[in-house]
């Protein structure tokens, strides 16, 4: 890294060259990020294009080398929060801070007993699987993204949703559950089960 | 039929599927699945789940046309 200029020296040509290089390539990925947050083409394109114009006016801040992703994901998610979730005229919803610590307090050892077979799992297509990850509450639905679609480590998820790793851990727990919650009753239905 | 061991393992379950545990949590895992057919069927079901999610949930592609919004807007940003 010895070729890195100090970066209040970035010229808008080098400035360029680093966004074209490393930011841009998580197009993808960060749209199917905020697609999956907003459920809206419209909505999804401005929050990705949002997320790219404050990454570009704070470049001096990223630290090139590192998980750009990361340091992406993170301007989207809280994008969404300052802007979408407010504008949004969602009913008050539960707040996952408490959901978190009832599920993980010591004396209440609820272990979502859930019925699903490997086999059921097998026959599953997709559809039912992207229906009922849609059907998760955005925190939980959140943290499966993150986690099973972007690889992301639980280290890189804490730092994303600024959230202790713990947390990181008991709510990918919780919101895994939920899916197999989920689609044990679809499989029922079905009747794989 | 659960005991003390099983419970520990289904709080196991997830990091042991994301490769997040710790050496001693994998140890403890290998071991107890080794001789609980009930724990082993639900570690394949955590694992064959997260591969369906990993390979059958469709990912969107950046529209080309916000691409190019994003460069052109970037190209005009001040240095």
């Amino acid at each position: 890294m010895d070729q890195v200029p100090s970066k209040e020296s970035l010229t808008k040509e080098q400035k360029d060259q680093l966004f074209t290089s490393e930011f841009l390539p998580c197009a993808d990925a960060l749209y199917n990020f905020a697609f999956r947050l907003v459920f809206d083409e419209a909505a999804a394109n401005d929050l990705v294009q949002e997320t790219f114009l404050k990454a570009y006016r704070f470049i001096q801040s990223y630290e090139v080398g590192t998980n750009a992703k990361a340091w992406l994901f993170r301007i989207l998610k809280n994008s969404f929060i300052n802007d979408y979730r407010k504008k949004s005229k969602e009913p008050a919803k539960v707040d996952y801070q408490d959901v978190e610590s009832y599920y993980n307090s010591e004396d209440t050892q609820v272990e979502a007993t859930s019925d699903l077979r490997v086999e059921s799992v097998q026959e599953m297509m997709g559809d039912e699987i992207t229906i009922a990850l849609n059907s998760l509450d955005v925190d939980f639905r959140t943290i499966i993204i993150l986690s099973d679609l972007e690889g992301f480590k639980y280290e890189e998820m804490a730092k994303i949703l600024d959230i202790p790793i713990g947390t990181v851990r008991s709510r990918l727990h919780r919101a895994r559950n939920l899916l197999k919650e989920k689609l044990s009753e679809y499989a029922r239905k079905m009747g794989y089960n | 039929m659960e005991c003390k061991d099983c419970v520990r393992v289904h709080d196991l379950l997830h990091v042991i599927i994301d490769d997040e545990a710790t050496e001693e949590e994998e140890k403890f895992f290998k071991k107890h699945v080794d001789k609980c057919k009930p724990c082993l069927e639900k570690h394949k079901v955590e694992k064959s789940l997260l591969e369906k999610i990993k390979t059958k949930i469709d990912q969107k592609c950046c529209p080309e046309s916000v691409l190019e919004s994003i460069k052109n807007k970037i190209k005009e940003m001040p240095s």
